[in-house]
């Protein structure tokens, strides 16, 4: 999957594609909890391009937010759509991320 | 005019010969040098591999052709217990355990001298009479022209590996003894399946009967494979089984478990789960789900696939739950599964298979390549 980064403040916003599976899932944890353990508090997750996401892609996104939460940070999550915002309204994920 | 030319062509010889003379000195001389050079780096790389020989983990014998040890590293002695001094000039042999037979041997050495190495894993004991397992390379050292100079043997201790190992399929089994079988009784047949992605599993699964036909089950899958997820999947296992006869909604079990599990999941981790109550003489399946938002249920009635919205155990230790029931009837079957398996269906539809041929399904989408998680399925008909 094609991550896009970029940064601003103390925010770090990635652009996702396409379909989100484990590897995928763990190239993103990854490059993201450097972002997180350098100071980077807010966390803007496009994830508009993506069509599909396995419960590894909603782990990894979890763990981000546990993360985050430590730090007095929020993961924010633009674009949500089709099949992959029927997922977080069914496991209420809705309800723990900020979602725009 | 002939004594000049003969004078001027003996100094012409002379000079020529000179030249070449020179020329030849000058030659050798710098054929000494390179000489010189590379004798001087064959020593420093020497140097080098002594160096390392010495100073690596993997313990090293070098014996002559004949097999009498002519040097061993210092982790050898750490490994084995023998002195450098105890060892040379003889006979690797006195490590042998007594594990291996002969056969053993002779295919070890047979494939050395076929093959010029052999590989594999071996028995020997140390000094203090301990055997223990080692993970062995012998190789032949031959020089530039294929002359057999020396024999090496570099081998690792891999007796924690192997205990680790030991105790892996120990826990294996010992999980698997945890949950329930197949069983059949008046009212229901109960199937279930269950695989661990690498020796223990992340799942875990119950079915408890709660009173004469009613009976209490779950499903729970740890976020990630392995022994650590394994643990958080028992300790969340006797949480469910605690209120198991406790009569309170199935959905306020559910947030009990949620609450008093928050502190099991470190870091990123968290549970999803499904808990379900059967009650087969009123005919009704009441389920409640934590991120395990699927179940399949062949009523005769679609969908097939019914949802279970809730959010995984261990994120929010104040969401609330839901509830949902069906009505079943006699030849209407249920399945619970984790993602390990509902992930490889996809969108593949199974509204006319029957139990069996689903079960079928089941089992064959885990013996192929693309299944690489931990995978359970509990399912039930009703008779």
């Amino acid at each position: 999957m094609k991550l896009n980064l970029s940064t601003s403040g103390n925010s770090v916003t990635v652009t996702l594609a396409d379909k989100m599976y484990v590897k995928e899932a763990t190239e993103l944890r990854e490059k993201l909890l450097v972002y997180i353990d350098s100071g980077y508090k807010e966390l803007h997750i496009d994830m508009s391009g993506v069509e599909y996401i396995d419960s590894s892609g909603l782990g990894v996104l979890v763990a981000l937010h546990k993360r985050t939460l430590q730090i007095g940070g929020r993961v924010i999550l633009h674009g949500l759509k089709g099949s992959v915002k029927e997922l977080f309204e069914l496991t209420r994920l809705t309800k723990v991320f900020d979602i725009v | 005019m002939y004594i000049k030319a003969q004078i001027t062509n003996e100094i012409a010889c002379v000079l020529m010969t000179s030249w070449l003379i020179f020329t030849i000195i000058k030659h050798k001389s710098e054929e000494f040098q390179k000489l010189e050079q590379e004798n001087q780096e064959s020593q420093s790389k020497l140097i080098s591999f002594l160096s390392i020989m010495e100073n690596m983990q993997e313990s090293t014998i070098i014996t002559n052709p004949t097999g009498k040890i002519v040097w061993v590293n210092p982790s050898f002695t750490k490994v084995t217990g023998y002195t450098i001094d105890e060892v040379l000039g003889k006979n690797p042999r006195f490590l042998q355990s007594g594990k291996h037979n002969t056969e053993f041997y002779k295919e070890m050495w047979d494939t050395v001298a076929r093959e010029g190495r052999w590989q594999g894993e071996i028995w020997n004991r140390r000094k203090n009479g301990q055997i223990y397992p080692e993970w062995l390379t012998i190789t032949i050292i031959r020089d530039d022209v294929g002359e057999h100079l020396h024999y090496s043997a570099i081998f690792q201790d891999i007796s924690k590996e192997k205990q680790a190992f030991t105790d892996m399929q120990i826990a294996s089994q010992i999980q698997k003894e945890l949950v329930p079988k197949d069983f059949v009784d008046e009212r229901m047949q109960v199937r279930t399946l269950y695989r661990a992605s690498n020796f223990v599993s992340g799942d875990m699964y119950d079915l408890v009967r709660i009173g004469e036909h009613r009976w209490f089950g779950f499903l729970i899958d740890v976020m990630g494979h392995g022994l650590a997820t394994s643990l958080q999947a028992s300790a969340i296992h006797v949480l469910f089984r605690q209120l198991a006869n406790d009569a309170i909604p199935l959905a306020q079990k559910m947030q009990i478990v949620n609450q008093t599990s928050i502190s099991y999941f470190l870091e990123g981790t968290f549970c999803a789960a499904i808990a379900f109550e059967f009650d087969l003489e009123r005919n009704e399946l009441t389920y409640c789900g934590a991120g395990i938002n699927n179940l399949l249920a062949f009523t005769g009635k679609q969908p097939v696939v019914r949802k279970a919205p809730g959010l995984f155990l261990g994120i929010d230790p104040d969401v609330t739950y839901e509830e949902h029931s069906i009505m079943l009837e006699k030849g209407d079957h249920i399945h619970f599964i984790t993602d390990g398996l509902y992930d490889l269906m996809l969108d593949r539809n199974v509204s006319d298979y029957d139990f069996d041929s689903l079960l079928g399904l089941f089992h064959n989408l885990l013996d192929s390549d693309q299944a690489f998680d931990d995978a359970t399925a509990v399912s039930m008909k009703i008779l």
